[in-house]
């Protein structure tokens, strides 16, 4: 089987058989990218909501960077744009309380980012399992597009 | 800054020693019996490698949020394994049930105030060192997956660079005991602590 790891800020696109995974995701959102005519997917850890120039070169550290990234690889592997799907999970708020301080929801930022440009781009967001209070760890099949989900309590797929 | 010298690791070792020898010896004097604390580990690493620092990010752990503030602002976690809490807990709150992911309201608070009594120990004594003024927000906590908890203070970090600047010192009691205490200073923090003593850097 042909196994990949991502870790925060950073992004992996794959072809069938492939299998990304990515452990813990808190308040980081996964975004998840698949054309199941082509059965390439892609996801991405990102950090923040939008790209700012002079804070870091990194791309798959933000949603909208990444999401641009992710599709000019998919398109590269032989996946068009028109067929591709997305999948969001992750934007939990990890720790408690605080409406005062803009960090601790910045998960809701995240989705709420990934939601807008994917919509801008005209790409369907087909399945969520976003926002909450748990961390998630992700495993997209890239042979179906299933994206199996769990926390520490808890596992699901979409 | 992508890469520390050699005098720059050098003076954010000492740092960290002297932050964790106070917390070692506050939390040694709550529970009753001696600490292990090692010597700090300081590296700046990329965001996907920092949960290796706290065991690997599926690790479940307790962690405590502290936001620093003052001259020197940052972060700092202090995080539990499952075992290293049972037992500080079972130490604190003897004979009350335990379950790690559905902690009591008060097993909660014990937590917090841990980690408050050490990242406080810590930060007074570096800022007793640097002669800088430095203040702890109130403790937040989380149970869950290292990588999880860890994307809060790196999301801080990640609006300003993409490195982490990572003072870790990891202490035990026996070796499944697991605790850490991370420093994790602001970029600015980072170049004004290296200012103040006079460790040359090129930014």
């Amino acid at each position: 089987m042909d196994n990949h790891q991502i870790g925060m800020a950073q992004l992996l696109v794959t072809k069938a058989p492939g299998v990304i995974r990515s452990t813990g995701l808190g308040s980081c959102i996964g975004i998840i990218l698949y054309d199941p005519f082509a059965k390439v997917g892609g996801m991405a850890h990102a950090m923040l909501p939008k790209h700012r120039p002079g804070r870091g070169d990194n791309k798959s550290k933000y949603v909208d960077t990444a999401i641009d990234t992710m599709l000019e690889d998919m398109e590269a592997l032989g996946a068009n744009r028109l067929n591709i799907i997305a999948k969001l999970a992750g934007g939990a708020q990890m720790f408690p309380d605080s409406d005062r301080d803009s960090l601790m929801v910045i998960g809701s930022k995240n989705i709420a980012a990934a939601e807008e440009h994917l919509s801008s781009l005209g790409i369907a967001v087909v399945a969520r399992d976003v926002g909450g209070h748990s961390g998630r760890t992700l495993e997209l099949d890239c042979r179906d597009g299933t994206l199996y989900i769990k926390t520490v309590s808890n596992e699901t797929k979409i | 800054m992508e890469k520390l010298h050699f005098n720059e690791q050098d003076l954010l070792t000492e740092i960290g020693s002297i932050g964790t020898g106070h917390a070692a010896t506050a939390m040694a004097d709550i529970l009753g019996h001696k600490i292990t604390i090692t010597v700090p580990h300081v590296e700046l690493v990329s965001f996907d490698r920092v949960a290796q620092f706290v065991g690997g990010a599926g690790r479940n752990m307790a962690c405590i949020y502290l936001d620093v503030l003052g001259d020197l602002p940052g972060t700092v976690l202090v995080m539990f394994n499952e075992n290293s809490a049972h037992r500080l807990l079972n130490t604190l709150l003897p004979d009350t049930d335990l379950n790690f992911f559905q902690l009591s309201q008060l097993q909660q608070s014990a937590l917090m105030e841990m980690g408050n009594i050490l990242s406080g120990a810590y930060l007074s004594a570096l800022a007793d060192f640097s002669n800088q003024r430095m203040y702890l927000s109130v403790p937040r906590l989380a149970v869950d997956m290292a990588e999880a908890m860890l994307s809060v203070p790196m999301a801080k970090l990640g609006c300003e660079t993409d490195y982490a600047l990572l003072i870790q010192a990891r202490f035990f009691e026996e070796s499944n005991n697991r605790g850490y205490i991370l420093f994790l200073p602001n970029p600015g923090a980072t170049q004004r602590m290296l200012a103040i003593f006079g460790v040359g850097s090129d930014g």
